[in-house]
């Protein structure tokens, strides 16, 4: 059901031109069907616009006119999201921000950067090499997916183990508020008085407004690094390797595993030499001073012998350690050689406790009769189960939810959370509840009612009671996932 | 003033409940009142509501680099609890034997390691609090990634109280670092500084603090931390963290790359020395018996130029270089009318910057004649709105915040 009568669908697209051109609009059923999900396939529901601004003035003209004409919209950058962060609830406006993509500034004095929000992480990556400083949160899609969504969705990635997610790269924002006020938070002075209301920006999944403009921190290259690869026959020995080498106090820059499911499909993708009978690998990667970083690759070494691992080979070449990090990288592409769909979860435990939740994933696998590959950030406890099915079959797609939804409230048994990288979107709202207190919640939803008054931006997202907007009547195909006492 | 110091979340929760549902008082809340004298006078007539009793640990699992405890714990007992496993929480507290991790979140106290370890932003994963009519709400996790729901951690590190009382802290936590080695470098001028900073942006080294004073604030900094170098001549002081082999490494890289004819000399400091020169940093907000104390926030490349602006007034002042942060004091022998000119001095150089100037502490009557929080932001019509909207009725610590 669409949230815009047929006329006022046609006031909105005329009014939309005038301010973006027809060349900034897709409307046509055909064209929109691009738009009717993100990386979460699960959940799917075209928009009645898309429309692609080129400046800020735009956007708060594009906003102003949903305000007038009472039409929910909901900010997109590339559709990374695996949570379906991007998902237009109940149709309305979608705002892609792909054409504000330019790089504003580099002040490598100050170390910051400004960009547009439609910037592709990668391309700052790239616009900053040689300089001897990069932009460190580095999610897996970091070739496809926007500043501005890792914004929305506090992005991670493998080396936030030591550096931290997009909140601790982030120095301010600009965004167009959710009534059309073109506001400010932060800059690039470190401290401002007040309350830190860019560190609360950061992951409120775009109901707070849509960021144009973003201040981000720029980290000094490590100095050196060893990149390893540990070789185990079994998951149980990689993750005490993994508590380890941190109980040891050495905290790597990036610690990741991958098990034997996901290691075929690279191995056939890549052919980087892989043990095809390898039951998990490690890829370990320390860094700091030259001086340093040896003893650390020695005495990870000695941790991955001493529990279990039957190798560990290190990346000779500067080239070979790209391959391994481009393997670990598009490791989601490769999935496709192994089904039609898949659905990733992104659950969080205590780095102990890494034992005990992959074992509840082997088990709900079984009992459910879904294939269940694993990558992950082991160093941070993030697990990403990457549940195979084909969404052609309803059955399996029942049987993927009840075997996500187990894993997820072991998680939270387990003292951790349901996303520790991805959002909430709309898949995991009804978790929230299991996660927080009604007092919890209530205090959230007073500040999305301060920061976002009429609720018409990214409406029906991460808060169970976020249905707003005139939208309160919509139902979504799909309940997304269930959480259970 | 009334004074409450419950023992427990609970008892502080039904306090507060208590006192919306009845006689309404604004209230106070403290830790360990390390930083009363900042930031405008105490409200008299608030009710002081002190966590310093809830001070347990609750969980710590060493392995997975976590601690959670009563937001009054004495951060010294913090720092022993997690030194008996060779960790630490890397931010530098002032009047660390009596301030409790809880204020200094509210706060948002920071030293001279913010510029390589951080701030609270990067250490506090999860909280419980109290709001004004005394329910009890929590947020983040004690797992050291979680994006589930927004980020009220980030809105309650300074705060002040003003949203709500932190009762449970949950911080990430990093192995303790073997040593801390302080190298002090003697230059002709603030301009030379300004140069090694540029210099430091491509060091093979990794500071983990960079310090630059005027010489009214060394002099005071030799005095304090009891050390014998020269202070004749603006000084830039380099911290370094590490086994001895990589301070070893990194004091010999620094020599090599600094060797300029404005460098006078380049001394290290000592490992016992350094740790005191590091509180004396840490502790030099607190400037006792001065007329004003103020905050000056800016780029990093503004700071040395600032500082010669402070030298020629003979203002006490203590540079954060790699953060762009300055704490000065106004020197005593100067009238008020003269005070008052040097600060609106110094404001517009930081506003014209985009920066801000803050009070930290002043006599009458700078006290009242100038703003506490430096020039308007925009961004403060919307922290209003979100003050307002979790204290509607204001009782939680009232004159506290800047756009009130």
């Amino acid at each position: 059901m669409s949230s815009t009568t047929e006329s006022s669908a046609e006031q909105l697209i005329r009014r939309f031109r005038d301010v973006v051109g027809e060349d900034g609009l897709l409307y046509r059923p055909e064209e929109l069907i691009v738009y009717e999900c993100d990386g979460y396939v699960v959940e799917k529901n075209v928009p009645d616009v898309v429309v692609f601004p080129r400046t800020t003035a735009q956007i708060i003209e594009l906003v102003k006119i949903c305000n007038d004409l009472k039409v929910p919209f909901v900010p997109r950058g590339a559709g990374t999201s695996l949570a379906g962060g991007t998902l237009p609830v109940g149709g309305g406006v979608m705002i892609t921000l792909t054409r504000m993509r330019e790089i504003l500034e580099i002040n490598y004095r100050d170390r910051y950067a400004i960009v547009e929000p439609g910037l592709v992480n990668v391309h700052l990556t790239q616009a900053l090499k040689g300089s001897g400083y990069h932009y460190a949160p580095d999610p897996s899609s970091q070739g496809a997916c926007t500043l501005g969504g890792n914004v929305a969705t506090n992005s991670g990635g493998p080396h936030t183990l030591k550096y931290g997610v997009t909140v601790n790269h982030v120095l301010g924002i600009e965004y167009v508020s959710p009534q059309g006020e073109l506001m400010r938070l932060g800059g690039p002075q470190e401290e401002m008085p007040g309350y830190d209301l860019t560190g609360m920006f950061v992951g409120s999944e775009g109901t707070f407004g849509i960021c144009t403009k973003i201040w981000v921190r720029l980290t000094r290259d490590p100095a050196a690094h060893r990149t390893l690869l540990a070789i185990f026959e079994t998951v149980k020995d990689a993750t005490e390797t993994i508590s380890a080498i941190i109980g040891a106090g050495i905290v790597p820059a990036a610690l990741e595993m991958m098990d034997q499911g996901i290691i075929a499909a690279l191995e056939e993708a890549f052919h980087f030499g892989f043990p095809l009978d390898a039951g998990a690998v490690l890829l370990i990667e320390t860094d700091g001073l030259e001086v340093s970083v040896e003893q650390d690759a020695l005495d990870i070494e000695r941790l991955c012998s001493e529990n279990g691992a039957r190798e560990v080979r290190r990346a000779g070449t500067e080239a070979e350690r790209q391959l391994l990090w481009k393997c670990r990288k598009q490791a989601f592409g490769a999935i496709g050689r192994l089904s039609p769909s898949y659905c990733t979860q992104d659950g969080v435990v205590p780095r102990t406790k890494l034992p005990e939740i992959l074992d509840c994933i082997t088990e709900s696998s079984e009992r459910h009769g879904i294939r269940v590959v694993n990558v992950f950030h082991a160093g941070d406890g993030n697990i990403h189960p990457i549940l195979l099915f084909d969404e052609r079959d309803p059955e399996q797609i029942k049987r993927v939810m009840a075997a996500s939804d187990e894993i997820l409230n072991r998680c939270i048994d387990l003292g951790g959370s349901v996303t520790g990288e991805h959002g909430i979107g709309v898949e995991k709202i009804s978790f929230m509840s299991r996660l927080f207190t009604e007092n919890d919640l209530e205090i959230m939803g007073r500040i999305r009612i301060a920061m976002n008054p009429t609720g018409c931006c990214s409406p029906s997202k991460m808060l169970p009671t976020a249905g707003a907007c005139g939208m309160e009547h919509i139902e979504r195909s799909h309940p997304g996932k269930q959480a259970h006492a | 003033m009334t004074e409450f110091s419950p023992v427990s979340a609970k008892e502080l929760a039904r306090f507060l409940r208590d006192n919306s549902k009845g006689e309404r008082a604004q209230v106070f809340p403290v830790g360990g009142r390390t930083s009363l004298q900042f930031l405008g006078p105490q409200q008299t007539t608030a009710a002081l509501l002190s966590t310093h009793q809830i001070a347990n640990v609750i969980d710590y699992p060493a392995r997975d680099m976590t601690i959670t405890v009563g937001a009054g714990m004495r951060t010294s007992d913090l720092s022993e609890i997690l030194a008996n496993e060779n960790q630490e929480l890397p931010i530098d507290i002032s009047h660390n034997q009596r301030a409790t991790i809880g204020g200094a979140i509210s706060c948002n106290v920071s030293g001279p390691r913010r510029y390589g370890q951080g701030t609270f932003r990067d250490y506090l994963i999860g909280m419980t609090a109290v709001d004004a009519e005394g329910k009890e709400f929590h947020a983040g996790g004690r797992v050291v990634k979680n994006v589930a729901g927004y980020d009220l951690c980030k809105l309650m590190i300074g705060s002040r109280g003003s949203l709500g009382v932190l009762t449970e802290i949950t911080l990430k936590v990093k192995p303790k670092q073997d040593h801390l080695e302080a190298v002090w470098i003697n230059c002709e001028s603030f301009e030379t500084i300004d140069l090694l900073c540029e210099k430091m942006l491509n060091s093979a080294t990794r500071p983990v603090a960079m310090e630059a004073f005027t010489p009214a604030a060394c002099q005071f900094v030799v005095a304090d931390a009891r050390i014998n170098f020269p202070t004749d001549h603006p000084v830039m002081l380099v911290f370094y963290e590490g086994t001895e082999k990589e301070l070893l490494w990194q004091i010999g890289m620094l020599r090599s790359e600094l060797d300029h004819p404005g460098v006078r000399s380049i001394e290290e400091v000592g490992d016992e020395s350094s740790i005191l020169l590091l509180g004396t940093l840490t502790e030099f907000p607190d400037g006792g018996d001065v007329p004003a104390t103020f905050q000056a926030n800016m780029r990093p490349s503004r700071v040395a130029s600032f500082l010669e602006y402070c030298t020629s007034r003979n203002i006490s002042a203590v540079a954060r270089l790699g953060n762009g942060i300055v704490i000065g004091h106004l020197p005593d022998d100067i009238g008020h009318e003269a005070q008052k000119s040097v600060l609106n001095e110094l404001s517009a150089h930081t506003h014209n910057d985009g920066g801000n100037l803050i009070l930290l502490n002043a006599e009458e009557p700078i006290a009242s004649e100038l703003s506490w929080w430096g020039r308007a932001e925009q961004s403060w019509s919307v922290m209003k709105t979100i003050k307002e909207s979790l204290d509607p009725s204001g009782l939680l610590n009232p004159g506290g915040t800047p756009f009130e």
